[in-house]
C-alpha cells in the first residue's frame, strides 16, 4: 500500500503536467515520466513482466517516439497556445468534469471493499508464454496482422506517395512477412 | 301469252318499280364524271319497267268473271304481337293504266333530258333524282297499302324537292324547293290523320284483300255505320282528309302556290314531275280511294267537296294564267287548272273520266312543257313571252308539235284527245245530282283554257320577233324533237279510245266489255254537249285572236288586254294575292316567332352562356391560382425550409475534431448519468 | 481506502486528464499524449483488478493489458506517421486549421 501511496500522486502530477505544460517537449517528457512511474508502479505490484513491456514499448517506444515527431513538428507558438487556454480550458472542464462525476460514482458504489491481498498472484512468463500461444493464439496472430500492417503503413507514409513503387515495395514485404505461423516444441 | 304471264305477275310487278330505285341508288354512288352512264342506267332500267308495265297492262285487258281484271299481293312487313302490318301491290286497270303512262312518258322525258341537260355539270345527278322518282311514282300507283302507298308519296315529295332545288345556287329555286315541301306537307298531314282513322276503325291498311280490304263492301259498310263529329261517317271523314292530301299534292285551291314557283326547275322536271305524273298522285289517290268517298251512296259530303274545290280551282287558275308572262308559269296554271277539272270528274261520279283526262292531260301537258323548254332552249334561256314572238319561221318542228299540245290542251274537236277527255267530264258534271255549279265554273275554265292557250301560242310564235337577242333563234337536235313527235303523237291516237263511240278506255276502268257503238255519238244528249264543247272553244280561240291578233313588236307594251280589264288584271297578275296572304297570314307570325326565339337566344342565352363561361374560366384560374401558391408553393416552402435548416444545422458541423470529441464526451456522460439516474 | 480504490480513483483521474488534454490541446502530437494516458489508465485498471481484485488464475487482467500495449504502440506509430504526412501537406500540427471535412 505504500508504494501506492507515493506513486499515485507523482504519477498524477505528472499527467498534470503533461496536460498543463505550454511547450510541447516538455509536455511530452513528462508524458514519458508518468509512463515510467506506472511502469514502477506495475513492478511493486507484482507484474514484473508488464511493467516491463511497459518501460520498453511505452518509455522506450512511444514516449520517444513522440519525441522525435515534436523535433521534426517544431511547433514554436506556446503564445497562441497560452492566449486560447482559458476559453477552452473553460469548455473543457465543461465536457470532462461529467465523465469524471461519472467514473467517480461509478467507482464508490461498486465492490471495492475487498482485500488488499497480501499475496500478490504472481505469474511465471511460462504461464503467460502457455496461456498466449493456446487460448489466445488467434488474438496473438491478429496483433502480428495489425503490426505488420502497421509497419508498413507507416514505412509507405513516411516515403511519400509515388504509387507504382509503393504497390512493389509493399507486396514484396507483405510475401516476406506474412508466413503461415509454426508452433515450436517448448 | 297472257296467261301464261299471269301466274310470273306477283313477283314480276315488283321489278316495275324496283327497277328505277336500284337504278337511283347506283347512280348515287357513280362519281358526277360518269354522267352518261348514270343517264344509261337510268334510262335502260326504266325501260325495263316499261316493258314490264305493258305486258301487265295486256295482262289485265282480258276481264275475269265479268268484273274487271285484278291481281292483288301482300306480304307481311312486320308485326307486333298478334297484329301484322301487311304491304303489297295490286294490278287493275286503273294501275295499269298509270303505271304504263308513267313509265311511257317518263322514258321519253328522259331521252329528250340527254338533249337539254346536256350542258349541265352533275347530269349524273339529275337522272339519278329522276329515277328515284320514277320508281316512288310507280310504288304509288302500284299500291296495294294505303300505308305503302302513303312512303311512296313521301318519297316522290322528297324527289320532287331534290329536283325542284337542283339549280340550288339560285335563292329563288331553293326558296320555291322549300315552299313545295312545306305545302304539301300542310296536306300530308291530313292524308295520315285519314290514314290512321281508317287503320283505327278497320284494322286493315290493305287496298284488296280477300274481302277485308279496305276498298271491299265488309269494311266499307262498317266505316259507314261509325258517325262522328259533325254526322260524318267515318268514311266521309277520312275520305275529306285523304281529299286535303290530294288537295296538297295536286295543287288545289288553297294549297296551289307552289306549283307556279316549282318551275324553278329544270323544264324536263317540269314536265314530268309537275305536269304529268307527280301532280297526277293526288287525283290518282282520290281515284284509287273512291269506294271510300262515295260510300253511303248518293252525292255523299267528300265527293261535294271535292267536286266543288275542283271546278273553283279550275276556274281560278284559268283567270290567273291570262295574265302571266312567263311561258312556263302560263303551263303551271293551266296544269293547276286542268287538274281542278280531274277533281270536279271525280266529285260527280265520272272516275273513269277523270283517269281518261288525267292520261290525255299526261301527254299533252308533257308535250307542251318539252317543246316550251325547247323553245327556252333556241332563245338562249328567254322565258318571258312578251319577248318572243315569230318563232313559227325559225323553230317550225317544235311549233308543229307545240301546236298539237295546245290544240289538245284548249279542246279542239274530234281529232285531239283532249276534246272527247274534257267533252267526258262536262257531261258527268252536267248530270250530277249534286248541282250545276261545278259544270257551270267548268264550262268557262274551258272557255278560258281555249283563250290564254291561243293567247300564248299567238305571242311566241307569230308576229314579228321582238327581242333583237332572240334574232337568232335555232331548233332542237332531234334527241329532244323525236320524244316531242312521239308525245304528239300520243296526244292525237288517244283520242281514239275516248270517244263516247267507242268508249274503250272508260269501260276498260269499270271493267265492262267494250262496245263500239257510232250511234252513240248521235244521242241528242251527247249531240248537245257536243256542241257546247265546240262553242266553247271557237269562243275562246276566236277572242283570243281578236286581241292578240297583232301584237304589238316592242316588249315593253302592255298587254291589250290589260287596258280592258285595269285592275282586275294586276289582280289576276298577282294571282288574285294568294301568295301575298299566306306571306302575311302564316309566313310572316312565324318569321316573328322565330325572330323572337332568335332574339331570346341571342340577347338571353348567349350571355348566361358567356357569364356562365367566365364562371368557369375564374373558377379554373382561381383553383389554379390556389394549386399554384398552395399545393405547389407550400411544398416549395417546405422544401426551401427543409434545406434552410438542413444548412443551418450542417453549418455545426464544423470539421474540428476536438469539437466533435467534445459532444461525444457530454453527451456519453449524460447518458451515463441518465442510467445511473434511472436504475438506481 | 482499500489499495483498489485507491487505484480506481487514480485510474478514472489519469482518465480525466488524458480526454481534458484531448479536448483542449492544441497540438496534434499533445492530443496523441493524451490519448496514450488515457489508454494507460485502462491498463492500471485491469492490472489493479488483477492484484487486488477477485482471484483470477486465467490472467485475464495481465494478458489484457499486453495486447493493449501492443495496439497502443500500433496506434501511436500510424497516428504520428499519419500526423507527419499532415505536417508535410499544412506545414502546420494544428488541428483546428483540418476542419475541410465541414457542413
Amino acid at each position: 500500500m505504500t508504494p501506492l501511496l507515493i506513486l499515485s500522486p507523482l504519477i498524477l502530477l505528472a499527467a498534470l503536467g503533461a496536460v498543463w505544460l505550454a511547450r510541447p517537449v516538455h509536455a511530452a517528457l513528462l508524458l514519458a515520466l508518468a509512463l515510467a512511474l506506472t511502469a514502477v508502479f506495475y513492478l511493486t505490484i507484482g507484474a514484473d513482466f508488464i511493467g516491463l513491456v511497459q518501460f520498453m514499448v511505452y518509455v522506450g517506444a512511444i514516449a520517444v517516439l513522440i519525441v522525435f515527431s515534436l523535433l521534426i513538428t517544431r511547433p514554436g507558438d506556446e503564445a497562441e497556445e497560452l492566449a486560447r487556454r482559458p476559453r477552452s480550458l473553460v469548455t473543457g472542464l465543461a465536457c470532462t468534469l461529467p465523465v469524471l462525476a461519472v467514473l467517480l460514482y461509478s467507482v464508490s458504489r461498486s465492490g471495492t471493499a475487498e482485500s488488499g491481498a497480501a499475496d500478490s498472484p504472481a505469474f511465471t512468463l511460462e504461464q503467460l508464454g502457455t496461456a498466449l500461444f493456446t487460448t489466445h493464439v488467434p488474438a496473438v496472430m491478429a496483433v502480428g496482422v495489425l503490426l505488420t500492417a502497421v509497419m508498413i503503413g507507416a514505412a509507405l507514409f513516411a516515403r511519400g506517395a509515388h504509387a507504382s513503387s509503393v504497390s512493389r515495395y509493399a507486396s514484396c514485404v507483405t510475401e516476406a512477412t506474412i508466413k503461415p505461423p509454426t508452433l515450436s516444441d517448448p | 301469252m297472257a296467261e301464261a304471264l299471269i301466274p310470273h305477275l306477283p313477283c314480276l310487278l315488283w321489278w316495275v318499280p324496283a327497277l328505277p330505285l336500284l337504278a337511283g341508288a347506283v347512280i348515287a354512288f357513280l362519281p358526277n364524271r360518269r354522267g352518261r352512264l348514270a343517264a344509261r342506267l337510268a334510262i335502260g332500267a326504266l325501260f325495263g319497267s316499261c316493258l314490264i308495265a305493258l305486258a301487265a297492262l295486256i295482262c289485265t285487258l282480258a276481264p275475269a268473271h265479268g268484273e274487271s281484271f285484278r291481281l292483288a299481293t301482300s306480304l307481311t312487313w312486320f308485326t307486333f304481337g298478334e297484329v301484322a302490318l301487311k304491304v303489297g301491290l295490286v294490278l287493275d286497270p286503273l294501275s295499269a293504266a298509270m303505271a304504263a303512262m308513267v313509265t311511257f312518258v317518263a322514258f321519253w322525258i328522259f331521252i329528250y333530258s340527254i338533249g337539254y341537260m346536256e350542258t349541265e355539270a352533275r347530269f349524273g345527278r339529275f337522272f339519278g333524282f329522276l329515277s328515284l322518282f320514277c320508281g316512288a311514282m310507280l310504288l304509288v300507283v302500284l299500291s296495294n297499302s294505303l300505308l305503302l302507298l302513303f312512303m311512296a308519296w313521301e318519297l316522290v315529295g322528297l324527289a320532287s324537292y331534290m329536283l325542284i332545288g337542283f339549280y340550288f345556287e339560285k335563292p329563288a329555286a331553293a326558296a320555291a324547293a322549300q315552299k313545295a315541301f312545306i305545302t304539301t306537307r300542310v296536306g300530308d298531314m291530313a292524308f295520315f290523320l285519314g290514314m290512321i282513322w281508317l287503320y283505327r276503325q278497320s284494322g286493315t291498311l290493305l287496298f284488296f284483300d280477300d274481302g277485308k280490304g279496305l276498298l271491299e263492301s265488309g269494311v266499307l259498310t262498317s266505316l259507314a255505320g261509325v258517325t262522328t263529329l259533325g254526322g260524318l261517317t267515318v268514311s266521309a271523314a277520312a275520305a275529306l282528309l285523304l281529299l286535303v292530301g290530294a288537295m296538297g299534292k295536286s295543287g288545289q285551291v288553297p294549297l296551289h302556290t307552289w306549283l307556279p314557283d316549282a318551275m324553278e326547275g329544270p323544264t324536263p322536271v317540269s314536265a314530268l314531275i309537275h305536269a304529268a305524273t307527280m301532280v297526277a298522285a293526288g287525283v290518282f289517290l282520290v281515284a284509287r280511294t273512291h269506294p271510300i268517298f262515295a260510300n253511303g251512296g248518293g252525292v255523299t259530303t267528300p265527293l261535294t267537296a271535292a267536286a266543288w274545290i275542283g271546278a273553283i280551282t279550275a276556274l281560278y287558275a284559268a283567270l290567273v294564267a291570262l295574265a302571266q308572262t312567263d311561258i312556263k308559269r302560263i303551263l303551271a296554271y293551266s296544269t293547276v287548272s286542268q287538274l281542278g277539272f280531274m277533281m270536279v270528274a271525280l266529285g260527280t261520279g265520272g272516275v273513269a273520266a277523270a283517269m281518261f283526262h288525267l292520261i290525255a292531260h299526261a301527254f299533252f301537258k308533257a308535250l307542251l312543257f318539252l317543246s316550251a323548254g325547247s323553245v327556252i332552249h333556241g332563245c338562249h334561256e328567254e322565258q318571258d313571252i312578251r319577248r318572243m314572238g315569230g318563232l313559227r319561221a325559225a323553230m317550225p318542228k317544235t311549233f308543229v308539235t307545240y301546236a298539237v299540245g295546245m290544240m289538245a290542251l284548249s279542246g279542239f274537236p274530234f281529232v285531239f284527245s283532249g276534246f272527247w277527255s274534257k267533252e267526258a267530264i262536262l257531261h258527268s258534271a252536267q248530270i250530277w245530282p249534286g248541282g250545276y255549279g261545278p259544270f257551270l265554273l267548268a264550262a268557262a275554265a274551258a272557255l278560258l283554257t281555249a283563250f290564254y292557250m291561243t293567247r300564248q301560242a299567238l305571242l311566241v310564235f307569230f308576229g314579228a320577233p321582238r327581242k333583237p337577242g332572240v334574232s337568232h333563234p335555232h331548233e332542237s337536235p332531234s334527241v329532244m324533237l323525236v320524244p316531242l313527235y312521239v308525245l304528239a303523237a300520243g296526244a292525237v291516237l288517244l283520242a281514239l279510245v275516248g270517244t263516247p263511240a267507242w268508249p274503250w278506255f272508260e269501260e276498260w276502268i269499270r271493267g265492262e266489255p267494250a262496245h263500239f257503238d257510232p250511234a252513240a255519238l248521235m244521242q241528242p244528249a251527247a249531240l248537245k254537249l257536243i256542241g257546247l264543247s265546240l262553242a266553247i272553244v271557237t269562243l275562246g280561240v276566236g277572242a283570243a285572236w281578236q286581241v292578240y291578233r297583232n301584237p304589238s313588236s316592242d316588249s315593253r307594251a302592255p298587254d291589250p288586254l290589260a287596258g280592258k280589264l285595269g285592275g282586275v288584271w294586276n289582280f289576276l297578275e298577282r294571282a288574285m294575292g294568294f301568295d301575298a296572304l299566306y306571306e302575311k297570314a302564316i309566313i310572316g307570325p312565324l318569321a316573328f316567332f322565330a325572330g323572337a326565339i332568335d332574339a331570346l337566344e341571342r340577347q338571353i342565352f348567349v350571355p348566361l352562356m358567356a357569364v356562365g363561361e367566365s364562371c368557369i374560366k375564374r373558377f379554373g384560374r382561381w383553383t389554379g391560382l390556389s394549386d399554384e401558391a398552395g399545393l405547389n408553393g407550400g411544398f416549395d416552402s417546405l422544401c426551401c425550409g427543409l434545406q434552410n435548416r438542413a444548412a443551418s444545422a450542417s453549418r455545426s458541423q464544423v470539421g474540428r475534431a476536438q469539437g466533435y470529441l467534445r459532444a461525444i464526451g457530454l453527451g456519453m456522460s449524460v447518458l451515463l448519468i441518465l442510467y445511473f439516474w434511472l436504475s438506481a | 481506502m482499500t489499495p483498489l480504490a485507491l487505484l480506481l480513483t487514480l485510474s478514472s483521474l489519469l482518465f480525466t486528464l488524458g480526454l481534458l488534454a484531448v479536448l483542449t490541446r492544441r497540438n496534434a502530437i499533445l492530443i496523441l499524449v493524451g490519448i496514450e494516458l488515457m489508454l494507460n489508465a485502462a491498463n492500471i485498471n485491469f492490472i489493479a483488478f488483477w492484484r487486488y481484485g477477485p482471484p483470477d488464475p486465467d490472467l485475464t487482467g495481465p494478458l489484457f493489458v499486453l495486447f493493449s500495449i501492443a495496439i497502443a504502440a500500433a496506434e501511436a506509430a500510424v497516428g504520428l506517421a499519419i500526423i507527419l504526412m499532415v505536417f508535410r501537406h499544412t506545414r502546420s500540427t494544428d488541428l483546428n486549421r483540418l476542419d475541410s471535412l465541414h457542413g
